[in-house]
Parts: structure tokens; sequence; C-alpha cells
């Protein structure tokens, strides 16, 4: 008899905990339900996301091909400009070796003219001929034109000089490609991950490796820069002086 | 006859820029496009001077420069870096596996003619 007490008291205890076990399960389920709610508006945003970084993913190749072509075309403008220059040099020599020729032929002309100043003796005859010798201004203009063809020169020089801003623009841009590479192969990684390994379509996350440019090339005066490698290269070598290099410059 | 330099720059504008300076100066220029088509020149041309980037595509300036000085045949021709790293590990570097003279980008032809004439004249 007081085993069956026992157990009856048992149940009750037990009927009594899954009475409350209920009631939690009544105050819970609301919450279950905000709770599905908020995953039923939340998984069509995380497939947004993903549509979103699958779209720009699929974008950046092309952002990096627009700049390889910038890349392309400034080097391509680069190297007919270079061409056009090359070619004024050429000319400019050509012009310096003909003026030096008739220079020359000036000289000589002038003392043909001494020689016949000392056969003639007819007096308006070597009037003439002493305007003739005593007219300077043709040698005078060769000077001025050889002077001038050595300034043009200076400046075509200098032209090839600022054209060098091509290659230093061009490694920049493969800096900021590389960077934007990156940024791709990250992103490809995490479309990877959303889609638990799943295909991720044509999106390429092959990061090519090895880096050939210098993202911190800058364009400055080359004299400037080049005195500190000197500084460098002088005290590992010791075989230039500084005076030699300065001469050259000065 | 005239002395060969070769130029091996991965940028086309550079190798123009040099090479124009050097014709100039009465040198015959070969160029490569990298330090693997420089490597592969040496064994089929005499080259006097080579002058060389460090940032190449396929093998860089430096593998290039360690290439040419382990060679019995090249170990003994000029090198001039001539690159847009300034950094002093960079210079030391270059100048530990090899080369004789470093110059900056961006450069003075005038330069680069005088470091070749120190070596070529």
């Amino acid at each position: 008899m007081v085993q069956i007490y026992n157990n009856m008291d048992e149940i009750s205890g037990k009927l009594s905990e899954l009475k409350s076990l209920f009631q939690f399960g009544g105050k819970l389920v609301p919450v279950i339900e905000t709770i599905i709610e908020f995953l039923n508006d939340t998984v069509p945003l995380i497939d947004d996301i993903n549509i979103s970084i699958k779209d720009s993913t699929s974008k950046i190749p092309q952002a990096t091909d627009q700049i390889n072509n910038v890349n392309s075309a400034t080097e391509m403008a680069t190297t007919e400009i270079l061409d056009l220059v090359d070619e004024i040099n050429n000319q400019l020599n050509q012009s310096e070796l003909l003026i030096e020729k008739t220079k020359n032929k000036y000289s000589e002309n002038s003392f043909k003219l001494k020689r016949l100043h000392k056969l003639v003796e007819n007096e308006e005859a070597l009037k003439i001929l002493d305007e003739l010798l005593n007219d300077k201004s043709q040698s005078d203009d060769l000077g001025n034109i050889l002077e001038l063809i050595k300034k043009i020169e200076e400046s075509t020089n200098k032209i090839t000089l600022s054209l060098q801003v091509q290659d230093i623009t061009s490694q920049q841009l493969e800096a900021v490609n590389h960077l934007i590479m990156n940024i791709h192969q990250q992103l490809t990684n995490m479309l990877v991950s959303l889609n638990n390994n799943e295909d991720t379509g044509n999106v390429n996350n092959e990061l090519e490796s090895g880096e050939h440019f210098d993202a911190k090339a800058s364009y400055i005066k080359p004299q400037n820069s080049q005195d500190d490698v000197d500084e460098i290269v002088n005290k590992q070598l010791n075989n230039t002086s500084q005076e030699e290099i300065d001469k050259l410059f000065s | 006859m005239k002395k060969v330099i070769l130029v091996a720059d991965d940028s086309p504008t550079i190798r123009k820029f040099v090479s124009f300076s050097l014709k100039m100066s009465g040198f015959e220029v070969l160029v490569a496009c990298d330090g693997m088509e420089a490597a592969e020149l040496l064994p089929k041309r005499k080259v006097d001077l080579i002058i060389t980037d460090l940032n190449m595509p396929n093998l860089d300036g430096f593998e290039l420069i360690k290439a040419i000085r382990e060679n019995e045949q090249n170990k003994d021709i000029p090198i001039i870096i001539l690159s847009s790293l300034n950094r002093n590990e960079d210079i030391e570097r270059g100048l530990n596996y090899g080369a004789n003279s470093y110059l900056i980008k961006p450069f003075d032809p005038k330069r680069v003619q005088y470091e070749v004439s120190k070596y070529l004249n």
C-alpha cells in the first residue's frame, strides 16, 4: 500500500513537471515563431548578398581588362611619340652635318676670295670683294642655326625623359590590378563558402602569381633620386667619384 | 665593329628609350622583354654589356644577374641595373648579386651613356 502511494506521488511529481514543461513550451512557441519568421526574411537577403557578390566578382576581370587596355593604349601612344622623336633627332643630325658642310664650304670660299683679292686690280671689283670678305652674317647665321639645333636636341632629350612617366604609371596600374585581383580571389573564396563548394559559374579564382611591378614607382626628377643611389653604390663598390658624376650634369 | 649591348626590360617604352640613347652613341642594341629571353639570347650572341630591369616576369633581374655570374662564359660582362626600385636593400642586393652599376628610373639618357662608356670605352 505504501509502495502504491509512493508511486502515485512520483507520478504526480512527473505530471507537474510535464505541466511546467508545457507551460514553458507555450511561452516558447511565439519566440520560435519569431525566429522562423526572421529566418524566412533573412534567407532571401542572404541570397541577394550571394547574387550581389557573384555579380561583383564577375565584373572584376572586366575592370582589370579596362586597366590593361588603358595601359596598352598609353604604351602604344608613347612608343609612337618616341618613334617621332627618334625621327626628329635623325633629321636634326642630318641637318647638323649639312650645316657643318656648308660652313666648311663658306671657309673655302672665303679663302678663294682672299686669293682673288690679291689678283684683282680693278678698284670697283676690289670694293665688292672687300664687302664680301667683311660680311660675316652668313657664317653667324650658320652658327646660330647650329645652336638652335642643339637646343632642339636638348628639348627632344627632355621629351624622352618625360615620357618615362608612362613606365611609372604602367607599374602603378599593374599594382592596382594586382590589388583588384586579390579582392577578386577573396570574393571568389567567399562565394565558394556560401555555396557550399558548389560551382560558382565562370568566376576565375586563379590569381596570377609573381609580381613584376614596383607598386612604389614614382616619377621624380632623375638626378635627385640617382644621387641617393650613387651614394650607396659608391659605398659598396667605391668605383666612381661623385665629382665625376656632378661634372657630367653641371 | 660596333659593341653590342643587351637591354632586358618588360616595358617596351623603356626598351625603346634605352635603345634610342645607346644607338645614338654608336652601339648595337639587342632587346629582351624579360630575364628569360635575355638568358636565352646570351649563348647565341656575343654581348659586351647588359642593362637590366629588376621587376620582370618569368625571370627577374636578380635571377638573371645570378645566372650570368654563374656562367663561366658570361661572368665578366658588365651589368648595369636600371630599375625604379630605390630601396637600399634592393640596391645592395643587386650589387651583391654582381651588378656593376645601378641606375634609377626615370633616368637621364646622358647618365646611361656615361655608365656604358665607363665599361666600353
